[in-house]
């Protein structure tokens, strides 16, 4: 008997048909809207990427024209409190060079929001405070602006901005 | 076809009792994982982590006991293979429920050579009402495992006196000494051995019985070293050695014989059962008063199985419970089955027959009720776990609130947070949830798994949690339907209770705190709390931290705490005690004003590479009733 136990649990390894596996009808979700955060690597925020922005590249960032715009989602709490409105950006040292006190101004709604100095190459994390009147509703336009771009045939055969790999609203 | 015709009905007495195993507790073997399953199915986890594989089956847990084969494998090896799928844990059970049975009968038919009396006892064990809960609920399976590794112990000994074979004496030892690692019930083999020999098994019995001696031995050596390595049972697990040892037993007497529920079709007064268990004692033990005078000693030995194997939990006086009485009641089979066996009168016969009809009809009701009892528990924790799952698969980092949660499904799944198994670390009920609760003070603090206002709105005002309702067949999300109703004053409210470690209380903290690190987070020389007012009650201040051992080389330190500006104590932190859990009575603090807590160290440290002033790290830090355990 405990022998046969024995062999029962050594072959365990081999069912993995009766292996339990997450149910996927285990929730039922609430209606998907928009996003409140665009990875450039999520493939469903592609609809919410307006303009100014070139293809994905390595399934994880975009290169920005000089002005470039996304629709998101405000988290329910921004049109209580207000929230920042964060970006990761990547300026490598080729177009740092060429864009000396890049700046990066931001409108939520058409509100203008305090523009950010990129300091020089690197990655970067631009934010800035929205107060919370241009955070009303279930979808704000978010529309970017640069001081200035890396001209056509400077780095390659295209207009080049920034490198965003994310877009979000953060608690303020 | 002679042959065939031979066979079918030996096929028959063998295969009977597997079968009304499967007809009678076929909602047992259908039931999901529930309570204490979900902490047992933790150790393939610490498995993983890298916990070692001895200490996880040899370390003593759950009120100090060590079952290596019952709870430990079982879960280990059945839970890393298979997950959450019960379906094989359960055919686990079976196989050792149904050779447990044959054991059973394969004993009883060598004990009296008669098939009809060597098939009741098995389906007489199978009516107790101790078997429901082994049968249904996968952590109840030492019980089950237990009884079988007594009877194989016994059969090994039925055979060892037989043939006077030496190999079969061997097995019997070699089988007792692993039934430790079934149930510390096993401890009682011995006396089952000696009665064996002596009751059962007349001249053989009369020469060979001396062979048992070594058996207790054996028990009080384990006896020795269980009560040096375990930690003294405490809470209903306390033991207690009086006179109420005489009242438990009588107890698992009634229990056993009369079930413990008058049946419903009966139309009967509810104590009915409780006077049916007399007088099936009265007539069991006249019966078998009548078989001992014949020289047939099986209901005897019956009797004694029952007395010795439920002899262990007897001075467990605050914890009885039907399960206990899945390996004894075999004792009850043999008993009744001994005495249908020496009745020779068609009359006696009859009595016995019926009063086993009787015993059946009062004890399976109960037996079925509790599986199907289980059943549904498993299947409302199985909506609830599974839906966790999903979510935690959907929305990795994200809490989880919970609405539409009995009473029954926080006891069966919850309070052992079964979230564990899949990582998913906040799971709260919404506020206003539990109130209706069944309290188990000494169990689990159910204040503890409801959010606070504050923490609710933050976390679904950011997008870092979702409200689920639980559903009969699933969990439905219902974030903006909440999100809508909900008073957006939460926002502004703090919680009775923060844990400085989660990311939910940051909004709690005031001044002189760290960012968070895993799970706690640094304050330094001084740092500030806000906690929501007390209301009515009699509440403490309970502050839970440590500080490292390398900065208490450097001396100890003394933390002191005020709330609104009274100072309330001091918690000493040296290294005989870096960590300190401690609670301070809140006299003379406002009830009605929302509290600010200064927690002041008397010196700070900084960690080889960091710039920081380190004081201590939390932690909780808040308000416990003193004498309000439900949801205030």
């Amino acid at each position: 008997m405990i022998a046969a136990m024995l062999a029962v649990l050594a072959a365990l390894p081999a069912c993995n048909g009766l292996k339990h596996r997450v149910n996927p009808a285990a929730t039922v979700e609430e209606p998907g809207g928009l996003l409140m955060r665009i990875d450039m690597s999520d493939a469903k925020a592609e609809a919410q990427i307006r303009d100014g922005f070139y293809p994905v590249e390595q399934g994880a960032w975009r290169w920005t024209k000089r002005k470039f715009a996304v629709t998101l989602r405000p988290p329910r709490a921004a049109s209580l409190e207000g929230a920042k409105l964060e970006m990761q950006v990547t300026l490598p040292e080729a177009s740092a060079a060429l864009l000396k006190n890049l700046s990066i101004t931001a409108k939520v709604q058409g509100r203008k929001l305090t523009p950010m100095i990129l300091p020089g190459a690197g990655e970067h994390i631009f934010s800035a405070r929205v107060p919370k009147a241009a955070l009303q509703g279930d979808a704000v336009n978010v529309e970017f602006e640069l001081s200035d771009v890396a001209r056509a045939g400077k780095i390659d055969g295209r207009e080049l901005g920034v490198i965003v790999t994310a877009i979000w609203f953060a608690e303020p | 076809m002679d042959a065939t015709m031979r066979r079918i009905p030996r096929l028959l007495f063998w295969l009977t009792p597997p079968c009304m195993m499967l007809a009678l507790y076929w909602h047992g073997f259908h039931s999901w994982f529930q309570k204490d399953d979900f902490a047992w199915l933790g150790l393939p986890m610490e498995w993983r982590d890298g916990k070692p594989w001895f200490d996880l089956v040899f370390r003593p847990m759950a009120q100090g006991t060590i079952r290596p084969w019952s709870d430990r494998l079982f879960f280990l090896s059945l839970g890393s293979a298979f997950g959450l799928n019960p379906a094989p844990f359960h055919a686990v059970v079976f196989v050792t429920m149904a050779a447990s049975l044959a054991l059973l009968q394969w004993i009883a038919l060598r004990a009296t050579r008669q098939w009809a009396t060597a098939l009741a006892a098995p389906l007489v064990w199978l009516c107790s009402v101790g078997l429901a809960s082994p049968l249904s609920w996968l952590s109840a399976w030492n019980q089950i495992l237990c009884a079988f590794f007594l009877l194989a112990a016994l059969a090994c000994l039925v055979k060892a006196l037989e043939t006077g074979g030496r190999r079969w004496w061997l097995a019997q030892y070699g089988v007792f000494v692993l039934g430790f690692g079934a149930l510390e019930v096993n401890i009682v083999y011995p006396a089952l051995a000696l009665g064996w020999a002596c009751l059962m098994d007349g001249e053989a019995g009369k020469r060979d019985w001396k062979k048992t001696l070594p058996l207790f031995a054996i028990s009080v050596g384990y006896a020795v070293a269980h009560a040096l390595m375990v930690e003294k049972g405490s809470g209903v697990y306390a033991r207690h050695w009086d006179v109420s040892i005489l009242k438990t037993f009588v107890r698992y007497c009634e229990f056993a014989l009369g079930g413990g529920m008058t049946p419903y079709f009966l139309y009967l007064p509810p104590q009915v059962w409780r006077y049916t268990a007399w007088v099936l004692a009265a007539v069991l033990l006249a019966l078998t008063a009548r078989a001992w005078r014949k020289e047939s000693k099986l209901a005897a030995f019956g009797l004694l199985w029952f007395c010795a194997v439920i002899s262990p939990v007897l001075p467990l006086r605050d914890h009885v419970e039907a399960y206990y009485l899945g390996s004894a009641s075999v004792g009850v089979g043999l008993a009744w089955a001994g005495a249908l066996g020496a009745m020779d009168g068609r009359r006696l016969k009859l009595l016995a027959v019926g009063a086993m009809l009787v015993h059946a009809v009062f004890s399976l009701p109960l037996s079925r009720t509790l599986t199907v009892r289980h059943r549904t528990q498993g299947e409302s924790a199985r909506v609830l776990v599974e839906g966790l799952e999903r979510a935690k698969e959907l929305h990795p980092n994200g809490a989880v609130f919970l609405s539409g949660v009995s009473s029954d499904l926080y006891w069966a799944a919850l309070a052992h947070e079964p979230q564990r198994l899949f990582g998913l670390k906040n799971v709260w009920l919404l506020p206003g949830e539990g109130k209706d609760y069944i309290l188990y003070p000494n169990v689990r603090d159910i204040t503890r798994d409801v959010a606070a206002e504050g923490v609710v709105a933050r976390t679904l005002g950011w997008g870092d949690g979702r409200v689920y309702r639980v559903e009969e067949t699933h969990l439905r999300e219902a974030t903006g339907e909440y999100w809508r109703a909900m008073p957006k004053t939460w926002f502004g409210s703090h919680p009775r209770m923060i844990d400085a470690g989660q990311p939910a209380f940051a909004r709690d903290l005031g001044d002189g705190w760290y960012q968070l690190e895993g799970t706690w987070r640094w304050m330094g020389k001084r740092a500030v709390v806000y906690l929501s007012a007390m209301g009515a009650g009699d509440w403490d201040l309970f502050v839970a931290g440590s500080c490292s051992e390398q900065a208490l080389r450097e001396g100890p330190r003394e933390l002191t705490i005020h709330v609104n500006g009274e100072r309330v104590g001091t918690v000493q932190i040296s290294t005989e005690s870096p960590s300190f859990e401690t609670t301070f009575p809140l006299e003379g603090v406002a009830a009605d004003a929302p509290l600010e807590v200064v927690l002041e160290v008397s010196r700070t440290w900084r960690a080889p590479g960091d710039s920081r002033d380190l004081g201590v790290s939390f932690g909780q830090i808040g308000l416990r009733a003193r004498s309000l355990p439900g949801i205030p």
